[in-house]
């Protein structure tokens, strides 16, 4: 049997026993390390197993998300993100389904800035997503909100999937951060008006709209935030001024909160006993998720699959756009079940030269496959912002997390086929750069 | 007299995690604060000393050790819609089959882990700037993905239960 | 028929139950592999393209596709820093891995990172093979793999964003982000701020000012496009880094005598070839940061003095940390001394 065959194979047993209730983590666990040995021996794949388990625990740039959680956290049970979530009420209460539109832009920020979209996600989603419910909104789009949201920090600035295009390519890094800017601000708004139509079509969605709060009002429903916004920009904004790393960030942040609120009596023993045992908690299950993937990762790898796949694309002599969009879709196959990074690392190599060979642009392309790449990230069976979402409010089942994700998958597929149509979009700004 | 085997593992199961969840939360603690003296330190006198290889190390003890924990509080990750559908022993008996399944493996990775810590001991692995025996850790580490496997060994057991019940 | 040749892996090669069908080409020759390659730098980084991928393609000739191999880069397959242990447990049957990675379980290696050792990857590559050579307590620590070869790079620079050096004097206060423990000590015997950074977080921490500058070698700048955010080079060939080539021994152990002769035939090719790729990486990186408008200050010997002095504690201290673990550190290190000066 042909190794492509045998990854076939485990990606069928994964999706049954995933569907077969077992732990979603510990499945991929299990066909990432059984592939493996299959394809090598026992040994290597007990090894395997055990080298990737501690190397992945104790990664240090890894550990921004147990720090972010634990600000989302702490914020969350000292009632700071109700009190954000009225003025976020006064602010954009009057739009129909505007605090799903203003979570949009709060994620996309916060994940453009951190750089992790699963940390985004798990962030904004504990306080976000309780609030939303106390106003009325639908929880199955308000977690769709934040999931699309996470994911758009990606294309933003500072970008580490743009910045390894640039090392795996040698397109120029400079233009290749610029040119994420406009993509990624066009896809949140198409992703807020997205809401807005699902609450037009279904008014159920979302609460009625209000009349717009007077001014004064909104301006009023600012004093009690404050802090959050502080802790926000000092943690967020320091990493943009060149005060921090994204991971010291998410330290001085959780520190901010936890110390603003401990001084304000906000916080009391048992709250903050709750905050630090719930993120530890959030923690484990993100990363047996994050460990399983990568060693189902590492097995697609020696399957060959992905390179078998370009490869076969690369070889059909059709019409540029053709393959162009046969090259897209084989990114979407591969981001049901492989991460970023390692989708990357194996396809490029084969694909880039394709793309410039066809007469596309370089850094045209980094901006679509990134855009590919946050589809995958919200598509079953590996989607682990969704599951992050359903680990934090269970009583969202999973399978209406992914229903809900699917017209933003939608919003985010229409507004690639528009950058493919007018190119000029991605390519202006970073050409006025290098002019 | 499986009853009272689960009972009886779950007075020592239970504490040993809930002991090693309240580790993972002081050392979560630990992790916030490794990253806040090297920052201000770096900003104002000099950055803390080995902060680098600590977070990983910290992080590494947040993970681990609050697995257990998290399986007792149902935290890790399942898609249930299939499953709910089916009869109450159905459910059971496919509970058995993958409880067996990742009991063994979560067995598998403890010892692996172990494994890879007796390796990185005679490889004399050590971390960079303090000079830290890299098997500690990995000790560390497979003592509290033990603990998971005793969580899941308890799952298994519960499983069983509900079969032999149903009967 | 299937297709086992080419999906078979060198670790499945050394089990006993060996599944190639079309033993009757193959039997006296020993096992067909593909072996498993490891790197965890870009498929474009010129070791891949002008090393590996050659490498691959010359063994697969001289022994007729018995041994082939899967290049996988970018850690694919595993972290940067596991590289080598991978190639012990067969994860990967043969790796690119750097020592300084794994402290302590190279020591005895180390001395070739120590500064002013060897300024270029030709002299570099020479010292660390005529000290394998030479130090069977060296050799010892490579027991666990088969070395193919091993080499070491161009030296780092001082790359800074907006202060130039020109004295060990301007490095006062500055922040700088090193790639290892070694580059660390250095760092701060200059006095300035070491702040260990992994290679994909360099550019974001220049360009945001997170770090003031960063110690490189020019071949890093033209791999991961430093010139981009870089405004001053200090050239001082301080110190370089060395890698080794392994790969698993069962996988070695299952060749058959002949494909390992055709192996071991080409290593001094390619083990040359490793120093002239980095040094012509090195030279490409030059030129970039030239063309950028990059300010490039080569120190000269007497600049250099007062940079030497204040790392001179750092051979003392590794002389005295290798005797008191019982390792001929005096030896190994007047030895490296000796190769560096007559080089
Ligand atoms: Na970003
Ligand atoms: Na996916």
């Amino acid at each position: 049997m042909s190794s492509e065959m045998i990854g076939v194979i485990g990606i069928v047993l994964l999706i049954a026993l995933i569907l077969f209730r077992a732990p979603v983590g510990l499945s991929l666990f299990l066909i990432g390390f059984s592939g493996y040995s299959y394809l090598t021996t026992l040994d290597v794949g007990l090894a395997q197993l055990g080298m990737t388990t501690l190397n992945i625990a104790t990664s240090y740039v890894l550990s921004v998300m147990p720090l972010f959680i634990l600000m989302g956290m702490i914020l969350s049970y000292s009632g700071l993100g109700r009190e954000l979530f009225e003025g976020v009420d006064k602010w954009f209460g009057h739009v129909k389904g505007g605090m799903a539109m203003a979570t949009i832009g709060a994620s996309a920020i916060f994940s453009a800035i951190s750089g992790s979209a699963n940390a985004t996600t798990a962030t904004v989603a504990r306080f976000s997503l309780p609030e939303m419910k106390r106003f009325g909104y639908n929880p199955g789009l308000s977690a769709a909100s934040v999931a699309a949201g996470g994911t758009l920090g990606i294309l933003l600035p500072p970008s580490v999937a743009l910045i390894l295009y640039g090392v795996l390519t040698m397109e120029p890094i400079g233009p290749l951060l610029i040119a994420g800017i406009v993509p990624g601000i066009l896809c949140s708004l198409f992703l807020m008006a997205t809401v807005y139509i699902l609450v037009m079509k279904n008014p159920k969605l979302a609460p009625t709209g209000q009349t717009r709060a007077p001014l004064k009002e909104q301006l009023k429903a600012f004093t009690p935030v404050w802090p959050f916004l502080l802790i926000f920009v000092i943690s967020v904004g320091g990493i943009y001024f060149g005060l921090f790393t994204p991971t010291e960030a998410a330290g001085v942040g959780s520190f901010g909160a936890f110390l603003y609120t401990a001084l304000t009596g906000r916080l009391n023993w048992q709250k903050l006993k709750d905050a630090f045992d719930e993120t530890a908690r959030l923690t484990a299950m993100i990363f047996v998720i994050i460990i399983g993937a990568d060693l189902l990762g590492s097995f697609l790898a020696i399957t060959r699959i992905p390179a078998t796949l370009t490869l076969f694309v690369a070889d059909l002599s059709v019409s540029p756009y053709v393959v162009l969009v046969l090259i897209l879709l084989v990114y979407l196959i591969m981001g049901l079940f492989m991460e970023g990074i390692a989708i990357q690392v194996l396809t490029l190599p084969i694909v880039y030269p394709i793309i410039i060979d066809l007469g596309f642009d370089g850094v045209w392309f980094a901006v679509i496959m990134v855009l590919m790449i946050n589809i995958g990230l919200l598509t079953p069976p590996l989607g682990v912002v969704c599951y992050i979402i359903h680990g934090i409010d269970r009583t969202i089942p999973l399978e209406r997390i992914f229903a809900n994700v699917a017209p933003m998958i939608g919003t985010m597929v229409i507004l690639t086929v528009i950058l493919i149509i007018f190119p000029e979009i991605v390519t202006f700004l970073p050409d006025i750069m290098t002019e | 007299m499986l009853d009272k085997t689960i009972k009886d593992l779950e007075k020592v199961i239970y504490p040993l995690n809930a002991i090693a969840q309240r580790i993972a939360m002081v050392v979560l603690f630990i992790l916030m604060m490794i990253t806040v003296v090297d920052v201000t330190g770096r900003i104002f006198i000099k950055p803390l000393y080995g902060a680098f290889e600590l977070t990983g190390f910290a992080l590494a003890i947040v993970i681990f050790f609050s697995l257990g924990y998290t399986q007792i509080k149902k935290g890790h990750i399942h898609v249930t819609f299939l499953v709910d559908r089916f009869g109450k022993r159905t459910q059971a008996i496919v509970d058995v089959i993958t409880y067996l399944i990742f009991f063994l493996l979560v067995a598998l990775i403890t010892w692996q882990v172990a494994d890879y810590a007796f390796r990185l001991h005679v490889g004399n692995d050590k971390t960079a700037d303090l000079g830290i025996p890299v098997f500690v850790i990995a000790v560390i580490s497979s003592i509290g993905i033990l603990f998971f496997a005793f969580t899941m060994l308890l799952e298994l057991l519960k499983a069983v239960q509900k079969v032999v019940k149903n009967e | 028929s299937t297709d086992n040749d080419t999906t078979s892996t060198g670790a499945e090669a050394e089990t006993s139950e060996n599944k190639s069908e079309n033993s009757d080409d193959t039997a006296d020759a020993g096992n067909s592999v593909t072996l498993k390659v490891s790197h965890f730098v870009s498929p474009q980084h010129g070791y891949h393209t002008d090393v590996l991928e050659p490498f691959a393609e010359e063994i697969a000739e001289l022994t007729d596709e018995r041994v082939t191999a899967e290049i996988y880069p970018g850690a694919a397959l595993g972290d940067a820093t596991a590289q080598y242990e991978m190639t012990t447990t067969g994860v990967a049957d043969l790796s690119y891995a750097i020592q300084a990675y794994n402290p302590g379980k190279f020591p005895l290696t180390s001395v070739a990172d120590l500064p002013f050792i060897a300024e270029t990857p030709e002299k570099a590559t020479d010292l660390i093979g005529d000290l394998y050579d030479k130090f069977p307590e060296i050799q010892e620590e490579y027991a666990d793999n088969k070395v193919l070869w091993l080499f070491g790079i161009d030296s780092d620079q001082i790359l800074t964003t907006e202060k130039p050096i020109d004295s060990v004097e301007d490095l006062q206060g500055l922040k700088i982000s090193t790639p290892s423990p070694a580059s660390n000590e250095v760092v701060e015997a200059w006095g300035a701020t070491p702040v260990f950074m992994p290679m994909d977080e360099v550019y974001e921490a220049m360009q945001r000012g997170v770090v003031d500058g960063r110690m490189g070698p020019y071949s890093g700048v033209a791999n991961f496009q430093l010139n981009e955010v870089t405004d001053y080079i200090t050239e001082g060939d301080f110190y370089t880094t060395n890698f080794v080539i392994s790969m698993n021994k069962n996988v070695w152990e299952s060749l058959s005598q002949e494909d390992q002769g055709a192996i071991n035939s080409v290593i001094d090719k390619y083990k040359a070839l490793s120093a002239d790729v980095y040094a012509s990486d090195a030279a490409r990186g030059k030129d970039l940061a030239e063309e950028t408008g990059i300010e490039i200050n080569v120190l000269s010997e007497e600049d250099k003095e007062e940079f030497e002095e204040a790392l001179d504690p750092i051979h003392n201290n590794w002389v005295e940390e290798m005797e008191s673990e019982g390792l001929p550190g005096l030896e190994v290190h007047e030895e490296a001394l000796r190769i560096s000066e007559e080089y």
